[in-house]
């Protein structure tokens, strides 16, 4: 094998990061496979860094999956550790990757239709795939699972916190490994039947309250997640939304911000009092999607100025979480022809960027002349999206001639992305250019090209050809999960320095449970039947 | 104030609901809407011809028709609303079309049509009529007198002649 293959794979590797597969997870198991049977302990440093700082799950999934069938028995604890650290739900996912399971996977159609409502939402395709290795899971794993479910046994209210929310994962764990659950376990996910000491009794209680005043307090007192609470109930009304704000997730907040604004609850001055200091600590969560408050927006829904600067903050807040770009950045968007995708992603990668960037940026525009593009304002994404109205695809494309606009300026830039199909075919090319601009500015930029529809090769060979630090990366799609990886790869000096912090990264390892509950023995028990 | 604090005060709210009444447009639907503080409240009433009526909510979720609204209490609910001017420009069965004036406050665009509803004057084609918009629905309120009928003869006028949309210009 090649040194240059060898890169590409891990190239490759980071290019998936920037896209996400929406739980079609055989599209990066190609990908993942190969680079842990070449580099066996780079994989484990990658999913190590990747659990600290990475946003898609479908990878996590995998890279636990991978890892704890591996061969190597330091690669087996990882996988075991990174599983360990998941929550619940993520771990019946990993359990199912490894057996081999049925996920749904939704297209859109590109079509709209009207539900009941009168609402109009996108029309999807929903196609049942089955995914996953296909192994017997190892006796390690089996063990593992065994002492986080002794573990959740060993404290009722640990038990209940967590079936509260993830009843049928906990089944699935149960019943796929063959793990006896002990009699109160089994009652409760199995039997349904609830101890008087379980706070799933609540359950029954928000069930029979006649009150909507009742049902609000029981949700509130008793911490009843916001997605179990919702099917519980039959009709929300003014009472029972606050309760349920008051117990929604930083991320379902942001997701249901339109639907409160729409339900009033912006109206209300204490309501409102409650959602402002809840999107604040969406500030500080680790769990939230960077880009979903920007994404919301997007839809036109959110109407409230004040709510909408706040999503704003929270937003370069979540990207700025991701690492600081702290070199002077150039943008350059190929305009030419054809090019709406590469406008498009421009527009998501200067409002990306910008929220990120410590350093001045400049984001230029080109066809065979360029264009440079200033966001008014707080130069968030409706800013920039603003600033690109006059921008319309046409004309032949010059690579160069940003970049000499540059020069022409004295314009410092130490990193350059180019978002492109790289089909130079006027003058001047970017290659002349970047020696003149190397020449008279002392300083040779990274280059990093972002490839968008139907690429030619050539462009990406003249620069590599030219000894011109090129990386490449090709997003699938657009889509807001896999974006803020750019921020990540723009964050570090070059590509050499990403890969040096990944494999600096220490290694994941497992803890030990502090309290764990014996196996239960049911041999004299007239219920063993049951329970067996 | 706490969040047990707000329930209770909701709660309240709520269930005093049953001793209110309010004025609602109906039109072909039964599902309408009112405050609670400030939250939008919807009520399921039995299906009734268009028009505007006097709700008076049985319960939390349920509502019924105590009887048709007066022209004062009409006027009172739609004093409440913003208010848009718009150029009707087709009858359709029991609503109008019609195009927002171009410099309206709400950012509409005059590229869509939107739909008029609960016209109950007799507002001739071109007419610019006023709307209270309560974030949905635009409902129709009164004719502009503001407006200069020559024009909306002129418009009339070149409507029925096929004249030419892009050459025609109206002179005050």
């Amino acid at each position: 094998m090649t040194q240059n293959q060898e890169q590409d794979i891990r190239l490759q590797m980071l290019n998936s990061f920037l896209s996400c597969p929406h739980r079609d997870t055989d599209q990066i198991k190609r990908i993942h496979s190969e680079l842990q049977s070449k580099d066996p302990v780079f994989y484990a440093h990658l999913a190590s860094w990747y659990r600290k700082n990475g946003d898609i799950r479908d990878h996590m999934e995998v890279f636990a999956s991978m890892l704890i069938i591996d061969s190597y028995h330091e690669n087996r604890e990882v996988g075991l550790a990174i599983f360990q650290q998941v929550p619940t739900f993520m771990k019946t996912r990993v359990l199912g990757f490894i057996k081999g399971k049925k996920v749904k996977i939704r297209h859109k159609t590109g079509r709209k239709k009207k539900i009941k409502g009168g609402k109009t939402i996108d029309d999807v395709n929903i196609e049942e795939k089955m995914v996953g290795l296909y192994k017997n899971p190892p006796t390690a794993f089996k063990r593992e699972i065994k002492q986080y479910l002794r573990y959740l046994e060993a404290d009722n209210k640990r038990f209940d916190s967590v079936a509260v929310r993830n009843a049928r994962d906990l089944k699935t764990l149960y019943a796929s490994m063959r793990i006896r659950p002990s009699r109160r376990a089994n009652d409760i996910l199995f039997h349904k039947k609830y101890p008087k000491d379980s706070g799933l009794n609540v359950f029954e209680e928000i069930l029979n309250a006649k009150s909507s005043k009742k049902i609000a307090r029981l949700i509130v007192e008793n911490k009843v997640p916001y997605t179990t609470a919702v099917g519980l109930i039959e009709k929300i009304t003014p009472s029972i939304l606050v309760a349920l704000i008051n117990n929604m997730s930083p991320q379902e907040l942001m997701n249901n911000l339109a639907s409160l604004e729409e339900r009033g609850a912006l109206n209300n001055k204490q309501t409102r009092e409650l959602i402002e200091s809840k999107i604040e600590k969406v500030k500080k969560s680790k769990n939230v999607s960077a880009l979903k408050g920007k994404q919301a927006k997007k839809t036109g829904r959110i109407k409230d100025a004040s709510v909408s600067s706040k999503i704003d903050e929270v937003s370069d807040e979540q990207v700025k979480k991701r690492g600081t770009v702290k070199l002077p950045t150039a943008i350059f968007v190929d305009r030419s022809g054809s090019m709406r995708t590469a406008i498009e992603m421009g527009k998501s990668c200067a409002a990306l960027v910008s929220g990120a960037t410590e350093a001045p940026l400049y984001v230029i525009a080109f066809d065979s002349m360029p264009m440079e593009i200033q966001a008014k304002g707080n130069k968030t994404y409706s800013d920039w999206e603003r600033a690109f109205i006059p921008v319309r695809p046409g004309g032949s494309t010059s690579i160069g001639c940003p970049l000499k606009a540059l020069g022409d300026s004295n314009v410092y830039v130490e990193q350059i992305v180019i978002i492109t199909d790289g089909g130079e075919n006027a003058h001047p090319t970017f290659v002349s250019e970047y020696s003149r601009y190397a020449n008279k500015m002392s300083v040779r930029p990274n280059v990093v090209i972002i490839r968008v529809g139907n690429w030619y090769e050539q462009f990406a060979s003249n620069l590599k050809r030219s000894g011109i630090d090129t990386e490449i990366y090709t997003p699938q799609g657009t889509d807001y999960y896999g974006l803020p990886g750019l921020v990540q790869i723009l964050s570090r000096k070059s590509k050499l320095d990403l890969l040096m912090e990944i494999m600096n990264t220490p290694l994941v390892h497992r803890k030990k449970y502090s309290n764990v509950a014996p196996d239960p023995k049911y041999k004299n028990d007239v219920s063993r039947k049951v329970l067996v | 104030m706490s969040v047990f604090d707000l329930i209770d005060d909701l709660g309240e709210e709520e269930e005093s609901l049953t001793e209110t009444k309010f004025v609602s447009p109906v039109f072909h639907t039964d599902i309408v809407a009112t405050w609670v503080k400030g939250f939008v409240h919807k009520l399921k009433i039995p299906f009734t011809d268009p028009g505007w009526y006097r709700i008076h909510p049985i319960d939390m979720f349920n509502a019924e028709i105590v009887g048709e609204a007066d022209f004062i209490q009409r006027e009172q609910y739609l004093k409440k609303l913003p208010k848009v001017r718009i150029i009707l420009i087709s009858k359709q069965k029991d609503f109008h079309i019609g195009i927002p004036l171009k410099n309206n406050a709400h950012g509409l665009s005059i590229e869509n049509t939107i739909p008029v509803f609960l016209v109950d004057d007799i507002p001739s084609l071109f007419d610019t009529v006023i709307c209270g918009f309560d974030g949905s629905s635009f409902w129709y309120n009164d004719i502009d007198i503001k407006n200069d009928p020559a024009k909306c003869d002129f418009m009339r006028n070149s409507f029925e002649n096929g004249a030419d949309p892009t050459k025609s210009r109206f002179k005050a």
